[in-house]
This record gives C-alpha cells, structure tokens and sequence, in this order.
C-alpha cells in the first residue's frame, strides 16, 4: 500500500516537474514548423530519459551517493572540474530561462512586461526555498503541474489525424528548412535529457534516505513518470501542429505560442496556456535553482539538504539565493526568453557526452553498484542517443547560426 | 527562426528572401489570430494590443531587412513585391490594432477580412509551395 | 584485512566528522618523508588552495593569495593527522568535531553575517 502511494507520489512528481520552459518551447516550435515530423524525437529523448533518471536513483539508492559526490570521488577533482563548470553554467542559463517563463505567462495575464516580474519572481522562488521543505517543493510543484494536462485534453477535444501523429513516431526528413528541423531536433533532445534532473533525483534520493529495497520503486517513477511527462510534451508538440502550422505560424515569440490553446477552449485556452507555462516553469525554476546549491555543496563536501534550517547550511542557502537572484537578472536585462530558452536546450545537448559519459563509467562500477550495475542495453541505449544527440548538435548549431 | 536573424552572410539572396518570406508569413497570420480571437473575446486587451505592436514592428523591421538584401536577376522581382506587400502588410496590421484600441469591433471585422487577403497575396509569392 | 586505495578510496571522497557533520572533501593527502625509514602517512589536507594546487601551481598561489587576503583562516588549507582517522566506507570518517575545527568558518561567518539578518533564517 505504502509502495503504491509512493509511486503515485514519484509519478505526479515527474509530471510536475518534467515539463519545463525548454519542453514546452520547442515542442511548440517543432509542431508549428513541423506538424507531426519531430514526434520520433520526444520518443526518443523520453527513452534516454527515463535510462538515465533509473540510473541516478539507482546510484543513490545502492551507493549512497549523489551523482556528483561518485563523480568527484571516482575521477578525481581535475577531471571532475570539467562536466562541473559546464553543468554549472547550462544550469544557470536554464534557471534564468525557467524565470523568464513565469515571467512571459504573468505579462500575458497582465500585459505588464516580463522584465518588470523578473525580480519579484526571483523573490517569490527562494522564499519558497528559504522556508519550504524538500516535500512542500515536490508535492506542490506536482500538485499545480497537473494544469499541464490542459494540453493532452485539448489533442483529445480537437480530433488530430492519429495516422498522421502516429507516422511522427517513425523519422522523416522534411522537403525544407532541414537545418533547421535538426537544430529544433536537437533542442528537443536538450530540453528532454536535461542532466539538472540526474542531479536533482539522486540528491533526493539521498535527501528520501532511499536503499536497495527501493530500487522497485525507482523504476516504477522513472519509466511511468517520465514517460507520462513526455506525453504531456507530445500533447503540446501536436497542438500546435493542429493550431499553428496550418497557418503558417512559426514562434518567434511567446506571445505567439500563447494562442495554441484558444482554438479548443477559447479564453480559458489562453488562461490555462499562461498558467501551465508559469507553474511549469516556476516548478523548475525551484528544481534548477536547489540543483545548483546541490551541485556545489556536494562537489565541494559542504553540508546540504533541503530539509534543513537555512542557518543549518548557511553556504547551500547563499548559493541558491546568489544563483537565483543573479539568474533574474538576465530577465531584467531583458534578455528575450525564447532565444535563451532555445540557445541553452541546444547548448545542453552539446554539453551531454561531458555530463552523461562520466555518469556511465560510474553505472558499471562494481564498487559503487555491485550486482545491481548496468547492463548491456541500458549502456548501449544511452550511449548511442548521447552520441547522435552529440553528433546532430555540432553540425546542427553552427549551421543553424550562419544560416546555410 | 530566431537564429535566422543573424543569418544572411551566407546564403544567397533568393534563399535570404525566401526565409524573409516566411516569417512575413507567420506574422501576418498572428496578427490576424489574435484579431480573431480578440473578436471571440478568447484574449484579454493588454496581450492583445502588444502582441499586434509586436506584429506591426516586425513587419516594418521586416520591410527594413527585405531592402538590404543585394538581390540580382529574377530575385529583384521577388524583392520588389515582397518589399511592397510586407510594407502594405504593416499598415493593415497598424489599423487593426487602431480598430483594437477604439474598440470598433465592426471594423474590425473588415480590416481581419482585409488582412486575410494580404497574407494570402504574401503566402501566393511562395510560388504554391510552403516556405 | 581490508585494503585501502589512497587515491580511489580516500582522495577526493566525502569527510565526515564523528557526529556525521560533512566536513568537506579530502582534497590532499601528505605523506611525509623521514631519513632511513619509508614515508610516513601523515595528514590528511582540506582546502581550496589545496585543490587548486592539485590543478595548477600558478592557480594555487592565486587561491593563496586570495585566501590570505580575503579568506576567514588566511587561506591556510586544514590538516587532518591520519591518525584521527576512524573508517574509510562510503565517507572518511575522523574523530574530531567539525564545529571545533576551522572547516567550517565560512559556514559560521555566512550564518553570522548574513543568514542571522534575514528574516526567517536565524
């Protein structure tokens, strides 16, 4: 019973907290370029994803390590420094896309700038963090993720062609704009595998104390919930395949994803567009931000937790607080949201064989994992999508920049 | 999309206007949704109104891109018409947005109608295919 | 008996004191050289300078410098005698109390200075 309601628990979580800015982004501009094209990619970004996020509560579950207290320890500090500074830096330019999230749905409720919401959001985050606990962040970034389901409603209410969605799910090649179907493709593939979430399992699993006898659990979360997550994702990628493409609209600006939901439901349409990008992205603003003290206070052995008193681990709580307040400030800069939001999906991809590789040696330590390391399928899957995601976004980002 | 924006040094000009074309293209089409959507009341005012300025600007930055492009041969023809209707486009665009703010929803009505047969003029120089 | 791999189950592993309080990384380990008899294991080091020398020596003297000035011990990396060390598992556990060392000053300044003044943290 109690096993049952964890998974529940494990997979509302997921829900909640995998839809974030960067999937809500460029699923909206995969389907509004490409209708139904890039479906075969969310599959196979949620097939890595859901490796990957087994694997890191697996680690923590039988280890007792954090992903990053194995990293530092099995490779050494010098080499570690290297997938640190780069997860360091992809983090912090999430953080501030996850905020010029809830910053873009709160001015198209209000009509007031986004760079004006930018502090207030900030503030509103870590005081969350200050006085939450890890559970009050976990339940309730799920609880409210679940308006995200407005997407998956509104395909149902709209009858799309299902031959046409599920020929998606097998690759083609568009007659035009292939770079830039490759460039969205790799987005997709950084917005899904985002290595904050490795992070961010693992240490909750410490934080959840988790052992061997939880590993049925992890599963269940992993496979279920992540792959629930990215239906909700497929939801929005076909609704604006059904809305926008027929139209011609490609996104440019958020102001225009906003209008995907109003054809099925009118103006609670776009009610439920600005709520599900604000609580999604507020969600994972929360996540990324606690994820970057986590990184930190683990690489560097401090005490973390957030479950404990900020004046229990003063340096953890510094460190989310400078990151937040620093990440805002992009948003008061008025950095556009969109292109950051896109610019770093592509720039995680890029950085993913640095993250995911280490990560994998680690899987197929028997000192950390005993029997329970990698087997030969779960390596094979992951390094092939790595390497592919890899390969696609060295040719796709440079080409996409000059525009050839 | 976005990244196209610093793209153009390149690619030739046909492939530059074609690009041009095409987020013309999309613009327009917003512009006409959230005009439709604001006369089904589905939008509220302040999005309404900055997002057709948004529109309005970007087809006049268009307009302003659309004149650099060094086009040559059967492409100063392409140039020409798209240069036209992207500039007839931001006006048309301009007065809904008027026809917004006055809350005359009857012309309204007319000036989408209108808007709705430029984008189609814009969309028909794509020579049938989709940009 | 258990063996023990300095560099794969010591350096860079997570150190704990005896109340289970992480007191940093294991950032260097120093043996110490005597005449006529083997080197000696001697202490155990934490510290960015530390770490930063393990890097670089031109990064090392940086991290000095900018402890000397600016760091709450001078930027002097903390020894741990190996004696004091208890258990080499998942942690390296020592027998001291981490609230009695220097480790843990830049915690205790944040928390002074800064967590104390703001509403909710003290």
């Amino acid at each position: 019973m109690k096993k049952a309601l964890e998974i529940t628990l494990g997979i509302l979580t997921s829900v909640g907290g995998f839809l974030d800015v960067g999937a809500i982004a460029t699923a909206v501009e995969a389907g509004a370029s490409f209708k139904f094209q890039l479906i075969w990619v969310v599959a196979l970004g949620t097939i890595c994803v859901i490796f990957l996020v087994e694997m890191s509560g697996r680690l923590a579950a039988v280890s007792r390590h954090t992903l990053v207290d194995a990293l530092r320890e099995r490779f050494g500090a010098n080499f570690y420094l290297v997938p640190f500074v780069a997860e360091l830096i992809v983090d912090f330019l999430v953080l501030a896309a996850e905020i010029g999230g809830v910053c873009i749905a709160l001015q198209l409720v209000t009509g007031i700038s986004f760079r004006w919401w930018a502090l207030p959001v900030a503030f509103a985050l870590w005081l969350l963090l200050w006085k939450g606990t890890f559970s009050i962040i976990e339940k309730g970034t799920s609880f409210f993720g679940l308006v995200t389901l407005a997407f998956v409603v509104a395909v149902f209410v709209m009858h799309p062609p299902w031959r046409e969605v599920a020929a998606g799910f097998v690759p083609t090649l568009p007659g035009h704009g292939r770079t830039h179907y490759w460039f969205v493709a790799v987005a997709i593939l950084g917005a899904l595998i985002s290595p904050y979430l490795f992070y961010f399992y693992s240490s909750g699993a410490i934080e959840d104390k988790w052992t061997e006898k939880d590993l049925g659990v992890n599963r269940g979360v992993a496979a279920v919930g992540m792959g629930f997550g990215s239906f909700v994702s497929l939801g929005v990628l076909v609704v604006s395949a059904l809305v926008l493409f027929p139209r011609g609209i490609t996104i440019d600006r958020y102001e225009q994803a906003a209008l995907v939901l109003t054809e099925p439901f009118g103006y609670w349409g776009f009610i439920l567009f600005a709520a599900s990008l604000g609580i999604a992205c507020f969600g994972a603003a929360l996540e990324v931000g606690l994820d970057q003290a986590y990184v930190v206070a683990q690489a560097l052995g401090w005490n973390w937790g957030e479950n404990q008193h900020p004046s229990e681990d003063a340096r953890f709580s510094i460190t989310y607080t400078i990151f937040i307040f620093a990440a805002s400030l992009l948003m008061v800069a008025g950095l556009d949201p969109l292109t950051l939001t896109i610019f770093s999906m592509a720039l995680t991809a890029v950085v993913l064989p640095l993250v995911i590789l280490p990560f994998l040696v680690l899987m197929n330590d028997e000192k950390y994992l005993g029997r329970h390391r990698n087997g030969v399928v779960s390596n094979t899957v992951v390094i092939v999508i790595i390497v592919m995601t890899f390969v696609m976004a060295v040719v796709a980002i440079p080409l996409q920049i000059l525009g050839g | 999309m976005l990244v196209l924006a610093l793209a153009g040094c390149t690619r030739s000009p046909e492939d530059q206007l074609k690009a041009e074309l095409q987020t013309v293209t999309s613009w327009a089409a917003t512009a006409r949704m959230v005009g439709e959507a604001w006369l089904k009341g589905a939008v509220p005012r302040a999005y309404t109104a900055q997002t057709l300025l948004a529109a309005e600007e970007t087809l006049q930055e268009e307009a302003q891109t659309i004149q650099k492009v060094k086009a040559e041969g059967a492409a100063i023809g392409l140039q020409t018409s798209l240069l036209d209707r992207t500039q007839s486009l931001g006006r048309a665009v301009g007065q809904v947005r008027a026809a917004v703010e006055s809350k005359d929803d009857q012309a309204l009505g007319q000036l989408l109608e209108q808007l709705k047969g430029e984008e189609q003029a814009v969309k028909s120089l794509a020579g049938g295919a989709r940009p | 008996m258990d063996e023990v791999h300095l560099i794969r189950d010591v350096l860079d592993n997570q150190l704990m004191d005896r109340e289970k309080c992480p007191m940093g990384k294991v950032d260097g380990i120093v043996l110490v050289l005597r005449k006529g008899k083997p080197p000696r294991l001697a202490y155990i080091e934490v510290g960015t300078s530390t770490l930063a020398h393990r890097l670089s020596t031109r990064l090392g003297k940086l991290a000095e410098r900018v402890g000397r000035r600016w760091g709450v011990r001078g930027g002097e990396p903390f020894r741990i005698p190996w004696t004091k060390v208890r258990d080499v598992g998942i942690d390296v556990e020592v027998d001291l109390d981490a609230s009695e060392t220097p480790v843990l000053d830049w915690e205790k300044w944040l928390n002074e200075r800064v967590v104390g003044h703001i509403p909710g943290g003290g």
